[in-house]
């Protein structure tokens, strides 16, 4: 925790949201060179070649919660995930910290941007293969000067303690761990430096069920023992559900509804989440023979005019093709970003 | 409708040579589809269910080769099929349909071109008529606007519509078998479902066979009459896709199903199966899931039997759970 957030708990203060992003916004694309700016000069429209991954995004994360985000691929997640980590700057909007701006981690070294830590997909690809696992854990709280470097061992040793693993991985390498084991040291890796909020960006999809179940068990108890935030992304629903404390349903780089996880699985509001949830695919439902959403997700290069679910929506009507909804709280305490829904409202 | 048999697999057995000996990949597999059947195969990375998939279409390549057992295809062994038999049967009579679309279609080639290259293949057609069969297949797959997309190369359509492609040349030639590998596993939910209907609704119109494999129980769950569960090489339990998930019977499948998140109240730590597979070099030498089984005991070190606990529901277990149950419900 941040010196400042320690000091207004002292003084028992409400603590400031782990996380709290401010209209972000984040493109990707090419910057106009020479011969574009001529054009654009001479009234030309700016090439279309920009992706808006995340686009004007609210959303808050409270000390010790668990945020679930899902969305199909292409959403927009993973970027707000590196938005949040702070691993990517925004375009515009800010993302603060413990009530603090982030500092931009692309350009500066300094220790206020431990506190928020990543964990990948893909563990085989997170870690270095040419680095023994004492190495990987260390490495960082060394550079930050939070341990001596006499003292790594017996920190790397408590580390792995902590995911489940024996002394014996120190000075072993990466392709000698099985993937949840890998998982497991990724996991200690991030924890090394102490961060309040860990983004996880589909931790177990690339995992078996049952290594799944033991990666998702070793979360829950760490949320518990370290009094962590959690923003955890997954293109599972049942992943999310099982472990989140409220969840933000994403689409086209936008939030279309956000609710506490019993209530938005018991009473999904948007047109989107309702579909989502209707093709998950469960044990004791079998598919049913109505299919509930049309096509697939729109390039994000072209995003549809106004709500950017409209081509898709059963219950699009005219005013949807122009006018995009707001994100905005029901009486119930459940955001959704739905003209048709705030209308009757 | 009656059901006869299609494909009828004995004591199949496929092994990878290794500097350390031969590696069984697959180990001593008995099925049995009927035409129309659809069965799941359910397993985690390195219990075999693929090279059991690759075997069965004479796929396997060196080092890998199929050393016992015996595979009939529609009353004809096709174990010592040479290549070129191989090739009159496969995308003919027997298609598959892989896990990544991209790496199964050509990416400098028109999608139909690809596709008039499958039917011309087997069949005497002119081009032309071949035309308006790919596109047929192309309107039965979901995939509206076919002239537009069958002129597209590979990388212009989206990794769904690319997968419907691939289940649409898969369906070209009329197969009475169709091997699924993980078909829906890179996609989203909402393309998955709908790829899930079509597929349903194409078996059950041409009257193919279907094997789908998966790592997703919720998956097979969906789509298959039969489910048939592997480990470590072997099919430890297999049955009815109802009775199999209402009363698993082997503790490794009532693992699976009790890991999944969704079989846990939210929030609570999920069950989960200690440890890992066993590493095909150094097997347990009875059954494979004993190191990992809270009901083993001595009587495990020997490979056990299949038992049927109630028609079609057999289990490779001592200790089977459920049984009661099963018996029960019988009566």
């Amino acid at each position: 925790m941040a010196f400042a957030a320690s000091f207004r708990y002292m003084l028992g203060l409400p603590l400031p949201n782990a996380i709290e992003l401010i209209s972000v916004r984040r493109s990707f694309g090419r910057t106009p060179d020479l011969a574009d700016r001529v054009a654009i000069a001479f009234g030309s429209k700016p090439t279309a070649h920009v992706l808006q991954a995340v686009d004007g995004v609210d959303l808050t994360i409270e000390q010790g919660e668990v945020l679930g985000l899902v969305g199909e691929s292409g959403c927009g997640k993973s970027t707000l995930g590196r938005l949040v980590a702070g691993i990517l700057p925004p375009d515009s909007g800010d993302v603060l910290f413990n009530g603090e701006p982030m500092a931009d981690k692309t350009k500066e070294k300094t220790r206020t941007g431990l506190g928020v830590q990543m964990i990948f997909q893909d563990p085989a690809a997170a870690l270095d293969p040419r680095q023994r696992i004492v190495d990987a854990i260390t490495e960082a709280p060394i550079a930050h000067e939070l341990i001596q470097r006499s003292e790594a061992r017996a920190f790397a040793v408590e580390a792995l303690d902590r995911v489940g693993l024996q002394e014996d991985s120190l000075d072993r390498y990466p392709h000698q761990f099985s993937g949840g084991q890998r998982q497991r040291i990724c996991i200690a890796r991030a924890l090394a430096v102490n961060p309040g909020v860990v983004v996880c960006d589909e931790p177990v999809a690339s995992l078996d069920v049952s290594v799944q179940a033991q990666i998702i068990n070793l979360f829950l108890d760490l949320r518990d023992s370290l009094n962590l935030s959690y923003l955890f992304i997954s293109h599972d629903i049942s992943v999310v559900e099982h472990v989140s404390d409220r969840i933000a349903v994403m689409y086209l780089g936008r939030i279309v509804e956000l609710a506490a996880t019993a209530d938005l699985l018991a009473n999904p509001m948007h047109p989107y989440t309702r579909a989502l949830l209707n093709e998950v695919p469960t044990l004791d439902r079998p598919l049913s023979e109505e299919h509930m959403l049309a096509g697939e997700l729109p390039s994000p290069f072209s995003p549809p005019s106004g709500c950017r679910f409209h081509p898709r929506c059963p219950i699009a009507m005219e005013e949807c093709r122009s006018r995009a909804p707001r994100l905005l709280p029901l009486s119930s305490g459940h955001h959704v970003s739905c003209l048709a829904i705030h209308e009757e409202d | 409708m009656t059901r006869t048999g299609l494909l009828s697999i004995q004591g199949l057995r496929t092994e990878f040579s290794t500097p350390d000996g031969p590696l069984a990949a697959v180990n001593g597999v008995d099925l049995e589809i009927a035409r129309g059947d659809v069965l799941g195969i359910v397993g985690e990375s390195g219990s075999g269910k693929t090279v059991l998939g690759l075997s069965i279409m004479g796929l396997v390549d060196r080092p890998g080769r199929v050393t016992a057992g015996r595979i009939a295809f529609d009353g004809t062994d096709v174990t010592a099929f040479s290549e070129a038999q191989w090739q009159g049967l496969r995308g003919n009579r027997i298609a598959m349909i892989f896990q990544d679309p991209t790496t199964s279609l050509n990416p400098v080639q028109r999608i139909g071109t690809q596709m008039i290259e499958a039917i011309q293949a087997h069949r005497d057609i002119s081009s032309g008529a071949a035309w308006q069969i790919v596109r047929e297949a192309m309107v039965r797959v979901g995939i509206n606007s076919p002239d537009e997309r069958l002129a597209a190369y590979p990388h212009q359509l989206s990794g769904g519509m690319r997968q419907r492609v691939v289940i649409a040349i898969a369906l070209l030639n009329e197969p009475d078998l169709i091997i699924a590998d993980e078909p829906t596993t890179a996609l989203d939910v909402t393309v998955q479902s709908q790829i899930l209907r079509d597929m349903r609704r194409l078996c059950r119109d041409s009257g193919s066979a279907l094997i789908w494999i998966s790592h997703d129980l919720g998956v097979v769950a969906q789509i298959a009459h039969r489910v048939a569960v592997m480990y470590a090489g072997r099919i430890v339990e297999q049955g009815a896709t109802m009775e199999l998930l209402k009363s698993p019977s082997h503790p490794y499948t009532a693992g699976l199903m009790a890991s999944m998140p969704a079989n846990s109240p939210r929030g609570q730590r999920l069950v989960s199966i200690p440890g890992g597979l066993p590493q095909l070099s150094n097997m347990p030498k009875g059954c494979s899931f004993a190191p990992r089984c809270t009901r083993a005991t001595e009587a495990c070190e020997v490979p056990p039997d299949l038992s049927f606990i109630s028609p079609g529901h057999g289990v490779r277990c001592v200790f089977p759970l459920h049984v009661g149950a099963a018996l029960a419900e019988r009566n």
